[in-house]
């Protein structure tokens, strides 16, 4: 039985400071996220993406995907579904919302098969306090959620993982009335989150085959249990690798192992944990959860003792090796720093961390005893969320960066911007000539918020037509001119 | 548990015809390198290096032609437009093809629709006379519909 002074905060003022900090986290930090939506606009390859399912249809689109460009299908049905295809710009602003708003949702499924607390709703807000430091500290939060093809690829596997985690342990629990509903949940969850990149094969895989392994020793009721949703993971598994897309890339990639490979993928797993963790604002969290476990505010359903922990995170840091060697391969990166790729590897680290905050930092009973920490751990939560919030607001991550944009009034500038160029080439698309150019001003390079937009842009001379013309074919624009063309055509 | 195998077997099934399905389809894609040369023959190399000779320049049928069309006013002493109107490439269509002119080359672009993964790259370098033709889906079917028509860009002024 732990100490009741230390389980319990006597203050009433700070318990109302703590709570008034975190209500100020939630509205600076999702409101933050909020404004970068309604400022961001859909990139050259968004157009593109869109343009094909919405002229061709759903089907044919990606069955053409999946055959000449990759085995992503859970990311390309994303894609043909979202608002872009129905011309929808204000549809697409809200995707990042809708992306992570599901995400707090999906953690909070997640957690509950782990975490017990004594009131409900806290695993609800610890979902929502915990999704902060992962989108503040991830490498790029621009290809991650407001290039909404991006979160499809990046994002949208961990929300389908968690969905399949949280449904898998009901079904494996649950009465044999709800049996076949939480069956239908996880394998159609597992089916979509191995088809959103290439990333979850190595992962899914793992996963898989340790779960049978471990339960074909512990308790094979559940062995038989779990084996036909993990026949549907392999299966679907060998569909994504064996799409001609897959071979296609590879035959391309000219892939070969070399040392520089395993180096490269090192190194960049190195900085991109070193990073997410040295941030205050996730630094911080991961104290304040440590506190609450502490303090038996939240608490793991199954104790496990520290040594499993660290093995468990060093298992969960071999895996997360695996998936960056699955992109690192076929591209053959030997350098460089693909910053969008790890989301997934992020939320993997950063939660188990979160998760085993309280095994990794647990006081002992005799130091929970001791007065220095009696009178120091009142003011230790409060102050933990003051400089989450500090911050957030000041400090270097994503959401300060959101923020810095917008008090620069970029954000502005660029909506500004935006709106007027779709505005002109929405009107460009309505014209009924033999040959419809449009003339629109250039992107300023510098000048625009990098917190939520990102090239591909159209450019001058087309010096990479590609971009010019997927946005010709998006707005049926025969073609776009940008300002300080060039080329002597149109003498 | 037998509700949960046949949905394994449906599953299962719809993987197979699937990927049975797109492999199919895969296989008739070519990448390929088409070279026109002076003379008007047409030379075509698929992945694997072979060539053979598909089409000719001056084998332009009068149906394909009249889809093209020349916008005079977007001819200048060295540059030349040129535009396809409608689906021309039935039962390919197509909204956009495109023509670039810039100092050194012409840059055509013909994007399929993605009816079938067909993108077609012709860029035609003045020194070489070379074009390039990238990610052509069965391109012989192709040029059954349409013989696509080139020749030395001051001759195209005269002929369309």
């Amino acid at each position: 039985m732990k100490d009741q002074t230390f389980n319990e905060n006597h203050h009433p003022i700070l318990k109302k400071v703590e709570a008034l900090m975190i209500l100020m986290i939630f509205i600076f930090g999702y409101g933050m996220l909020a404004i970068g939506a309604w400022h961001t606009y859909p990139n050259a390859e968004e157009f593109e993406l869109s343009a094909a399912p919405r002229d061709v249809g759903i089907i044919r689109s990606l069955v053409d995907l999946m055959i000449s460009y990759d085995g992503r299908y859970a990311t390309n049905i994303m894609h043909a579904l979202n608002p872009l295809t129905l011309n929808s710009i204000y549809g697409y602003k809200l995707m990042p919302v809708l992306s992570v708003f599901i995400f707090v949702v999906g953690l909070y499924l997640f957690l509950i098969p782990f975490i017990n607390s004594q009131r409900g709703y806290n695993i609800f807000l610890l979902s929502a306090l915990f999704t902060l430091p992962f989108f503040a500290s991830l490498p790029s939060l621009v290809c991650s959620l407001y290039w909404v093809g991006g979160a499809f690829v990046y994002l949208y596997p961990c929300i389908f993982f968690m969905l399949f985690a949280a449904s898998l342990i009901s079904y494996v629990r649950c009465e044999r009335i709800y049996e076949n509903l939480y069956f239908l949940i996880s394998v159609l969850s597992l089916i979509g989150g191995i088809g959103f990149n290439e990333m979850f094969l190595p992962f899914y895989s793992i996963s898989l085959t340790v779960l049978l392994y471990f339960f074909w020793h512990e308790d094979q009721r559940i062995f038989f249990k779990i084996l036909p949703v993990t026949i549907i993971g392999y299966t679907s598994i060998l569909f994504f690798v064996f799409t001609p897309g897959v071979s296609f890339r590879l035959e391309n990639s000219e892939a070969t192992i070399s040392m520089q490979l395993f180096s490269n993928n090192f190194k960049n797993l190195f900085i991109t944990l070193f990073e997410a963790v040295s941030k205050p604002i996730t630094f911080c969290i991961f104290l304040y959860t440590a506190v609450l476990f502490n303090q038996n505010v939240i608490y793991l359903k199954r104790n496990i003792s520290l040594t499993h922990s660290i093995y468990f995170i060093i298992g969960i840091l071999s895996i997360a090796y695996l998936m960056a060697f699955a992109y690192y391969f076929p591209k053959r990166e030997l350098s460089g720093y693909p910053e969008r790729i790890y989301p997934p590897i992020l939320f993997l680290c950063l939660f188990t961390f979160f998760l085993l905050s309280g095994k990794l930092i647990s006081i002992s009973n005799r130091t929970r005893s001791s007065l220095l920490l009696k009178k120091i751990l009142p003011y230790l939560k409060p102050t933990l969320l003051v400089i989450i919030l500090f911050n957030m607001i000041f400090g270097n991550n994503n959401i300060a960066l959101l923020f810095s944009d917008f008090r620069s009034r970029k954000m502005q500038h660029f909506k500004d911007f935006m709106d007027s160029r779709i505005c002109k080439l929405t009107e460009a698309s309505q014209l009924k000539g033999s040959h419809n150019i449009v003339l629109i001003p250039k992107l300023d390079e510098d000048g625009y918020p990098t917190s939520i937009y990102k090239y591909p842009d159209v450019e001058v001379d087309r010096q990479n037509s590609i971009w010019n013309k997927y946005h010709e074919e998006y707005f049926k624009i025969d073609e776009i001119i940008v300002s300080g063309d060039t080329s002597n055509r149109f003498k | 548990m037998r509700i949960k195998y046949f949905f394994i077997f449906v599953i299962i099934i719809g993987q197979i015809t699937v990927a049975t399905y797109t492999w199919r389809e895969a296989k008739q894609v070519r990448i390929v390198q088409a070279i026109f040369d002076e003379s008007g023959q047409t030379s075509f190399f698929t992945e694997k290096g072979e060539s053979q000779v598909l089409a000719s320049f001056n084998c332009l049928n009068d149906d394909a032609k009249k889809y093209f069309s020349l916008q005079d006013d977007r001819i200048s002493d060295d540059a030349a437009y040129i535009r396809v109107i409608g689906n021309v490439f039935q039962p390919y269509p197509t909204h956009i093809l495109q023509t670039r002119k810039h100092k050194d080359c012409i840059e055509i672009d013909i994007l399929f629709n993605l009816t079938k993964p067909i993108v077609i790259t012709v860029t035609m370098l003045r020194e070489y006379n070379q074009y390039k033709i990238d990610n052509i889906k069965n391109l012989c079917e192709l040029f059954g519909y349409v013989n696509l028509y080139f020749e030395k860009r001051k001759e195209l002024n005269g002929e369309i």
